[in-house]
């Protein structure tokens, strides 16, 4: 026990500058293996101390006590260890290191930000808390918003999962889908956000989860977020309609220029067709995609489109689209019940249809008319 | 000001009455005219006499409210400056720095700013808040309303940008400024700039979650920004299929063998642009084009050098021979043309020549040749984008002698 107390002694703020780094690394390094992890989070103590130096003046101490806490948060019960220390606030203080736009290892404040709200019992927690603070949730996302927010060089792509996690929690998503601060709309632009992957993923899965919210679809759908269209721009590859086809799309798809390139990660396809499904849930939604003639995309990236499970999806729209509303016969879909039976058989069905075995469209179709 | 002058006229000429009818409208010109003939007539006879004089001026202006405290020639501080106590009070109160602090001086400015804006001497108005500025004093509230007040003039004078450059300031010093953001949104928007529209609205969203204007001013600035976008790409779209189609003309023109050269500089390299747009004037708007069949169509110039006339074939597909086109010109049962007076040129007496590029020699063309083959020929250049023919008629005494200027 002895060595530990001399360690946290060694980690004080205000010691000698060489044992305090020399310390902070001893640490960080401990965090690269299992054993040297699971020591740590049963010591709550040491990780309080090294939390405390995440402002160190010299930067490499800081940043070691930043790499500490991220590879401790990526373990589940380091995230609970870290949420539950009695002297430091972390999600407090991580939040300000985000929003300060000199701090440098802003990065990693993310990183552990968005480890500790993975699960959905941490999320909660994570969430309230964040919202207790000054920033809020609200606070965060236009940190993300702006591009170069921070002035040291960190990207703060990390925040995106930090707001999924988050759009897991129906609190989460009624902030997110603030009417009165468009933050929403802001959110939207990084759908298309070539530079990074990730933060594409994760803004395109948080506008996902917010389409399962059937009551905000009028307003999804409505002039103040105009959604559908953005939902189809990724789907929507260099421009090959004619000029009437051409004015039978929204304006954001029309006229699209020969190096516009469709979403190139399946993953992120499958959540927009997804979300593209969410919409047609309702009569109002499938004929809004009609008239803004949705199909037209969607059969161009039918013909494009190689991952078995975005074309299952896609024909799961178009057919919702082809047929009339007589034929559908429900207004809103999400009130059929599938018998257990039939349930099973469908993701039977789909499930082999994505092994590339039956691809039977007949038996696709089945599942929408029962 | 010139409305109270109004009321007191109509109170003392009109009793208040307000519904006035034409004549007394005129009757009221007319008096007023008058009166303003007998003022001035008063006042030419008495001669002026107050005037500054060569010798008294110094002290004259010394004394004058205006200038008093400017003019000490000794550099004697102000307060000791032996003049009335009007201009002294006045010059203190004002722009005197030694009498006033930063603070206090750029608060007189920014008064006599907002005097002249409500004046509506926008330009004044952002001479004196700039003034204010200049002062560098420490009151940061006053300098951000001293940088919104400019912008207010600034947007008067639709000087947009300098607005938007004074509101950002103004926000800078003091981040809760809704009236600055508000006025940046305008002037955004009057710009046309709709993703600065877009951000002051957020910003201005931040301050005030869901106000009524800026909700409607982004939704709009967003629908505005889609179509704008979606004619720049239209606008590209359009240039890049203009720029194929013309690289495709190119290419079949030189697939077809035919040779260009500018007018100027005789058998350039490559074929460009330029060298098909066509500089007879009468050709103008008829460049050579691709019909529907994948031919060419040319402008063809005939030129007639014994009458020094011209006739322009507007559109000659070059599968088409000149036979073809001579019938329909000259052939039977067409009237002559009006400087044919001898009726001389008939299809069968007319012979087709080129001129090769050092216009030294002739070549006769067949008329029973397409336009394709003839352009083809070795020593045939497309001249200003328009082939072109002299016409002469077979045997007569002008053809003998222009024939001979060339050799043969």
């Amino acid at each position: 026990m002895d060595q530990f107390d001399e360690l946290i002694q060694f980690l004080a703020p205000d010691g000698r500058k060489d044992v305090k780094s020399a310390s902070c690394m001893t640490v960080a390094q401990l965090t690269g293996t299992p054993d040297g992890l699971k020591l740590l989070c049963s010591k709550p103590k040491i990780l309080t101390a090294v939390a405390r130096l995440i402002r160190d003046e010299e930067v490499y101490t800081a940043k070691d006590a930043m790499r500490t806490l991220v590879n401790i948060s990526a373990e589940e019960t380091g995230a609970e260890v870290l949420l539950s220390l009695k002297d430091v606030d972390i999600v407090g203080e991580m939040v300000k290191c985000i929003i300060d736009e000199e701090y440098p290892h802003a990065d990693f404040a993310c990183g552990v930000l968005s480890n500790i709200s993975m699960t959905k019992q941490h999320c909660q927690k994570v969430f309230d808390r964040v919202n207790e603070g000054p920033t809020k949730l609200e606070g965060l996302m236009n940190v993300f918003c702006q591009i170069e927010y921070n002035k040291k060089g960190a990207k703060l792509h990390l925040l995106a999962p930090i707001i999924t996690n988050f759009s897991q929690l129906a609190p989460g998503r009624k902030q997110i889908m603030d009417k009165n601060s468009f933050i929403f709309q802001r959110l939207l632009s990084f759908m298309e956000y070539q530079p990074s992957k990730g933060r594409r993923l994760s803004t395109v899965a948080t506008i996902h989860n917010c389409c399962f919210e059937k009551e905000q679809h009028p307003w999804l759908m409505g002039e103040e977020v105009d959604l559908v269209p953005r939902l189809l721009l990724p789907l929507a590859g260099p421009d090959t309609f004619t000029e009437e086809e051409n004015d039978s799309l929204p304006v954001d798809l029309q006229f699209l220029p020969d190096d516009k390139i469709r979403e190139p990660v399946p993953e992120i396809r499958k959540l927009v067709l997804e979300a593209l499904m969410q919409m047609c849930v309702t009569r109002e939604g499938r004929e809004l995609l009609r008239s803004q003639n949705a199909y037209l995309i969607l059969r161009e990236h039918h013909k494009w489109e190689e991952d078995r499970h975005c074309i299952m999806l896609n024909e799961d729209v178009v057919n919702l689209l082809l047929r009339t509303e007589e034929e559908i016969g429900v207004d809103d879909l999400s009130t059929v019940n599938v018998p257990p039976d039939l349930a099973d058989k469908f993701t039977k069905q789909d499930e082999e249809y994505l092994a590339g075995g039956s691809s039977d469209l007949s038996t696709l179709q089945d599942k929408e008319t029962s | 000001m010139a409305d109270d002058w109004k009321e007191k006229i109509i109170q003392e000429k009109l009793g208040g009455k307000r519904d006035w009818t034409d004549s007394e409208r005129a009757e009221l010109c007319r008096q007023l005219d008058q009166d303003l003939d007998k003022h001035l007539d008063t006042v030419s006879q008495s001669k002026f006499e107050d005037g500054w004089t060569e010798e008294n001026w110094r002290d004259k202006m010394a004394e004058h409210p205006l200038f008093a405290p400017y003019v000490q020639e000794d550099g004697s501080a102000v307060a000791e400056a032996p003049i009335n106590p009007l201009s002294e009070g006045l010059a203190q109160l004002k722009f005197d720095p030694e009498h006033n602090t930063p603070t206090e001086v750029a608060m007189s400015y920014k008064e006599e700013g907002i005097l002249q804006f409500k004046y509506k001497k926008y330009r004044l108005a952002v001479a004196n808040f700039s003034e204010g500025l200049k002062q560098v004093c420490p009151d940061r509230e006053l300098n951000a309303q001293l940088l919104n007040n400019r912008a207010a003039a600034q947007w008067h004078l639709e000087n947009n940008r300098s607005a938007i450059r004074d509101c950002e300031l103004a926000v800078k010093l003091k981040p809760d400024y809704t009236k600055a953001i508000m006025r940046a949104v305008d002037c955004a928007v009057r710009m046309k700039s709709w993703d600065e529209v877009i951000t002051w609205c957020d910003r201005g969203l931040r301050l005030e979650p869901g106000s009524d204007k800026l909700k409607k001013t982004r939704i709009t600035a967003m629908k505005e920004k889609k179509i704008a976008e979606r004619n720049e790409r239209k606008k590209l779209q359009e240039e890049k299929k203009k720029e194929f189609e013309e690289k495709n003309l190119i290419n079949i023109i030189e697939g077809r063998g035919v040779k260009l050269g500018s007018a100027e500089v005789k058998g350039s390299a490559s074929v460009t642009l330029a060298d098909l747009e066509p500089c007879h004037p009468a050709a103008q708007g008829s460049r050579v084009h691709i019909n529907e069949d994948g031919e060419l169509v040319w402008p063809v110039m005939l030129l007639y050098p014994e009458y020094h006339e011209t006739d322009l074939i507007q559109e000659f597909t070059e599968s088409n021979c000149f036979e073809d086109h001579l019938n329909v010109m000259f052939g039977e049962g067409t009237p002559a043309a009006p400087w044919d007076t001898e009726r001389k040129y008939l299809p069968q007496n007319m012979v087709l020549y080129f001129e090769d590029q050092e216009k030294s020699k002739l070549y006769e063309v067949d008329p029973k040749k397409t336009l394709q083959q003839v352009l083809a020929h070795p020593k045939y250049r497309v001249l200003g984008g328009t082939p072109g023919f002299i016409v002469l008629t077979r045997g007569s005494k002008f053809a003998k002698e222009f024939l001979s200027k060339y050799e043969c």
